[in-house]
């Protein structure tokens, strides 16, 4: 076989992109109504933005024509799902350089691109001035993104069928062999349905115990992507205790797969626990972070006990499920709490939930691996054979599972390296650098606690924004996207 | 059990008396510079030489080594039995008054590590500087070679301890003639000791000073007899160290090739080739970043930057110049050559450069697979097919091998350690780079470290220099199961 150049599938692509701007237009329709009837002269330049996504959106679809041929092929999967990522965040970046917040492109398409990445790492230094409307387009961003934008494209676009299971894997490659149920496009749908009835249920709780709308609004989106964008200054310090503790809640289950919160609600209790070894770790993993920082919290700083507890679940949580909100004054308390907070960041949530990092799933395995290996070292005739969540692993799973490890510590340094350069410190780098890349947001090593990335120079801004698309494609559709060798075939 | 403890005592005694027979090597030196300590020599060299015959006599119906589980607990006794007879020297001396900070010493001695807990060198007597080098030169090619060089003499089925010390993808087995093999490697140790020892009096080092160098370069060591390391001397020892060190970090089969002439079959091994690459790259980046970023001129930017990656990925640890004061991205990279090490079947830490190749190769498979759902090739590595099996152990040794970076980073901040020194070392143990970062770093010294702290230090450097898992198997139920 001759090696020639990928055909891709240039009319679909184009037809794909096309739907996807054309209903971030239509999502963009809700932040104008807000800024419209807050009395904010910004909703014509929403509107405009608005209009612009719509317009465009229909332009790409009417070039595509209408003879469009629905076959994909696994290597177009990956590098669609790449194109999407890296030129949705583009229109999503029009309002706020129209309405004049962030005028520069650089820094639009980088808070763009933290809100569709569901990372939440903002350059906007003070929150609190900007027009409500925008507040929420940010949240909604992350909303829209957090679930992703190829799960949306599968919905509406129905004739994809293969394709369509292509671009599943493409976003979520790995191991995600879950499905609720055989037909793509129903059972995304449905992760949609269960996805708006936890925001819903999550927004009507805040605004019940006394939030403002706006701020119940923002959050809610916020919360269930595993976004953590505020839309205050002084982000999750500014609420009350009770608020923080349901988002606590809300942050623990938008970090547990979908498709167990939908066997959980229609009852299948039995197929959501036996099966699922991730829950009992997930769990786990929680209960001992969150034990050594209220240790860490009730004995070295004397906070009182409730506050403690409430504290070390809170950051134990966001941080685990790669929200990113934060206390002020806890956060940055000390290096004890930075130490436990760095680690987290790379563990991540469940495998097809909206948060980050490598997984759970994928540090069960690792880990059953190794001891697997130790194993045999002793009696070098066994067979390896090992199970994780009831399913024989078999060395192509550990390729893999390990593939995407090494390449996210490779890209973790690569960042790191490229935020020293800039002048930044080690340490401070590499806070940075892991928070970026497990879309977690803020950066927690900072000395400074207002955890703004506007100070960055421009080419680390750019690092920044790389290193969001990869944490959230998983590493392999951005190599698929940049690498010639694999467009080859 | 009881045979195979036997068998241990055996051994252990033939090593402890070959320890006794170094420990009196040091008193020319003690004699020569008129230092009270020649005594102190004797009694310890006498009293080990006798111990270990003792022992050799008592259990010298040792049989084989049946079992290649023991082989694992067999190097790890013996390691940690030679370290704590290494420490008589030190605290006869009064060099270190307690046994943590003796043990540290000679563990990363042993280990090559080159970590240290002397704040002055300059004032230790210079039998006990001279005691201090020859640890890391014994060290260095591994007891376990002396022994497989002396052992032909004993009898004893030696190939099991062999594998267990050198667990990496070994693919040159040397089994039929491994003796003679052990025995050839022996010689060339000294031969190159010898050659950098010559090299080092030209660039007009003192005799003391150059044959202790010319230990530290040879085991990739790192303990040096200045207290600024070798910051003081002569620009051409600067360049003949950086060499030197990047020499010793080359499989020793590969040097035997190279001495005898068969330059092809050196520059035709694809894991010299990958060395030579990541070291070219590291060199060019280091040299571009240090001109951009600080005030050295070209040359001076040269030389640093060499010595600085050389003594970095060869895992010496010898200093030139103060890195620490760098561009943190240079740190860094310091960090990252450190943990990398050099190649396999030489007296460098670290990860190993072959598993570095086996790791990436793989992962570029892998990565071909999942874009085009295809069926894996084989990978190859000096054309040959290396076996799932191979690959998979690899995996398993990087996962440890991170993971026990990060509990040590782990452990040392609990000890108190602050984060820049835990980080670096860590870093610096686990590879057995020796200086890390901060206050570790440079010319410093690990004195910070809290007691703990340098005993975590101490079972990284251990761990890090036996490749971890043979080790660590010893702490696994599955070991001790019947």
């Amino acid at each position: 076989m001759s090696k020639h150049r990928l055909q891709i599938n240039i009319p679909l692509i184009s037809r794909i992109i096309g739907i996807i701007f054309f209903s971030v237009g239509i999502f963009m329709l809700i932040p104008v109504f807000i800024s419209f009837f807050n009395y904010e002269e910004e909703w014509i330049w929403l509107a405009v933005s608005s209009g612009i996504c719509i317009v465009s959106g229909f332009l790409l679809r009417t070039f595509a024509g209408e003879k469009v041929k629905y076959t994909l092929h696994r290597r177009e999967g990956f590098i669609i799902v790449g194109i999407i990522w890296i030129l949705t965040p583009v229109v999503g970046a029009l309002p706020f350089m129209l309405c004049n917040v962030l005028p520069n492109f650089t820094d639009a398409y980088f808070e763009s691109l933290s809100g569709f990445t569901s990372t939440g790492a903002t350059v906007i230094n003070n929150v609190e001035a900007i027009p409500k409307g925008l507040l929420v387009w940010r949240s909604l961003s992350q909303w829209i993104g957090g679930l992703g934008l190829t799960l949306f494209s599968i919905i509406l676009i129905r004739k994809l069928r293969e394709g369509a299971n292509y671009l599943y894997v493409a976003e979520f490659s790995g191991m995600l062999k879950e499905k609720i149920h055989p037909r793509m496009a129903k059972s995304t749908s449905r992760l949609w349905l269960v996805y708006a009835l936890l925001t819903l249920s999550l927004f009507i709780l805040l605004l019940v115990i006394g939030n403002e709308p706006v701020n119940s609004l923002c959050l809610a989106l916020s919360t269930v992507a595993t976004g953590g964008f505020s839309p205050v200054n002084d982000n999750m310090s500014h609420f009350s205790e009770t608020t923080q503790i349901i988002v606590t809640v809300y942050m623990f289950l938008s970090a547990m797969s979908l498709v167990l919160i939908y066997q959980i609600f229609t009852g299948k209790f039995k197929k959501a626990f036996r099966k699922n070894e991730q829950l009992k770790w997930y769990i786990g993993i929680i209960l001992t972070f969150s034990t050594i920082l209220f240790a860490i919290l009730f004995i070295n700083y004397h906070n009182p006990i409730g506050v403690s507890i409430k504290n070390a679940l809170f950051i134990t949580i966001s941080t685990i499920s790669t929200t990113g909100y934060y206390l002020n004054d806890v956060h940055f308390s000390g290096l004890s709490v930075f130490l436990i907070i760095f680690i987290l960041m790379f563990i991540g949530g469940f495998s097809g939930s909206t948060s980050g990092g490598i997984k759970i799933v994928r540090i069960i395995t690792l880990l059953k691996f190794i001891r697997a290996q130790f194993r045999r070292m002793v009696h070098p005739q066994a067979i390896l054979q090992f199970k994780v969540n009831g399913e024989g692993i078999r060395p192509r799973n550990i390729n893999i599972i390990f593939g995407f490890c090494f390449l996210y510590i490779l890209f973790f340094l690569g960042g790191t390296m490229v935020l020293c350069l800039c002048g930044q410190g080690l340490i401070d780098s590499m806070s940075m650098s892991a928070s970026i890349i497990g879309n977690i947001g803020p950066a927690i090593g900072n000395i400074c606690s207002d955890c703004s990335y506007i100070e960055l120079p421009l080419i680390a801004k750019w690092t920044m924004c790389v290193l969001m698309i990869v944490g959230r494609v998983e590493v392999f559709s951005f190599i698929a996207l940049f690498l010639p060798k694999f467009w080859r075939s | 059990m009881k045979s195979h403890l036997g068998t241990l005592l055996n051994i252990l005694g033939l090593i402890l008396s070959i320890e006794g027979f170094f420990m009196l090597t040091c008193i020319p030196f003690a004699l020569y510079y008129q230092e009270s300590t020649t005594i102190q020599f004797l009694y310890c060299g006498i009293f080990t030489f006798i111990l270990g015959a003792l022992l050799r006599f008592l259990f010298r119906k040792g049989t084989e080594l049946k079992n290649k589980k023991y082989s694992f607990l067999f190097v790890v006794l013996i390691w940690v039995a030679i370290s704590i007879f290494g420490t008589l020297p030190y605290l006869i001396t009064n060099t270190f008054t307690n046994f943590t900070d003796a043990f540290f010493e000679t563990v990363s001695g042993f280990a090559t590590t080159g970590a240290t807990l002397m704040s002055d060198v300059e004032a230790a007597p210079k039998s006990v500087l001279f005691w201090r080098s020859l640890t890391q030169w014994i060290g260095g090619m591994g007891i376990i070679m002396l022994v497989i060089a002396i052992v032909p003499y004993l009898g004893i089925n030696s190939f099991s301890l062999y594998s267990a010390e050198m667990s990496g993808p070994a693919k040159d087995k040397l089994h039929p003639k491994m003796l003679k093999t052990a025995q050839i490697l022996w010689y060339l140790y000294i031969l190159i000791t010898a050659i950098y020892t010559i090299a080092l009096l030209l660039c007009g080092l003192g005799f003391f000073d150059a044959i202790n160098h010319a230990f530290s370069c040879i085991a990739t060591g790192g303990f040096s007899t200045k207290n600024s390391s070798v910051a003081d001397f002569s620009i051409s020892a600067h360049y003949v160290i950086s060499f030197a060190v990047l020499f010793s970090s080359i499989n020793f089969t590969l040097i035997y090739f190279f001495l005898k002439g068969n330059f092809k079959k050196v520059f035709k091994n694809e894991e010299f080739r990958f060395f030579g690459k990541i070291v070219l790259f590291s060199i060019a980046f280091t040299v571009i970043i240090l001109k951009l970023t600080s005030d050295y001129g070209w040359e001076e930017s040269f030389r640093h930057g060499l010595f600085q990656v050389a003594s970095s990925i060869s895992t010496t640890g010898l200093v030139a110049t103060d890195y620490t004061s760098w561009n943190p991205a240079l740190t860094l990279l310091v960090l990252l050559l450190m943990l990398c090490g050099g190649m396999a079947g030489s007296t460098a830490g670290g990860f190993k450069i072959v598993r570095i190749m086996i790791l990436s190769k793989n992962v570029n498979q892998t990565l071909k697979e999942i874009i085009h759902s295809r069926a894996i090739s084989q990978i190859k590595i000096n054309n040959r097919i290396l076996s799932e099996d191979i690959t998979q152990n690899v995996i398993a040794f990087a996962l440890v091998f991170f993971s026990t970076f990060v509990i040590g980073v782990v452990l040392l901040i609990i000890f108190n350690v602050p984060p820049i020194e835990a980080l670096g070392g860590s870093a610096a143990c686990l590879s057995g780079g020796g200086v890390g970062l901060g206050e570790i770093g440079g010319f410093g010294n690990y004195l910070s470290f809290s007691i703990p702290a340098k005993w975590v230090a101490i079972v990284l450097m251990l761990s890090g220099r036996l490749e971890l898992m043979t080790v660590f198997i010893l702490f696994s139920r599955v070991f001790w199961k019947k």
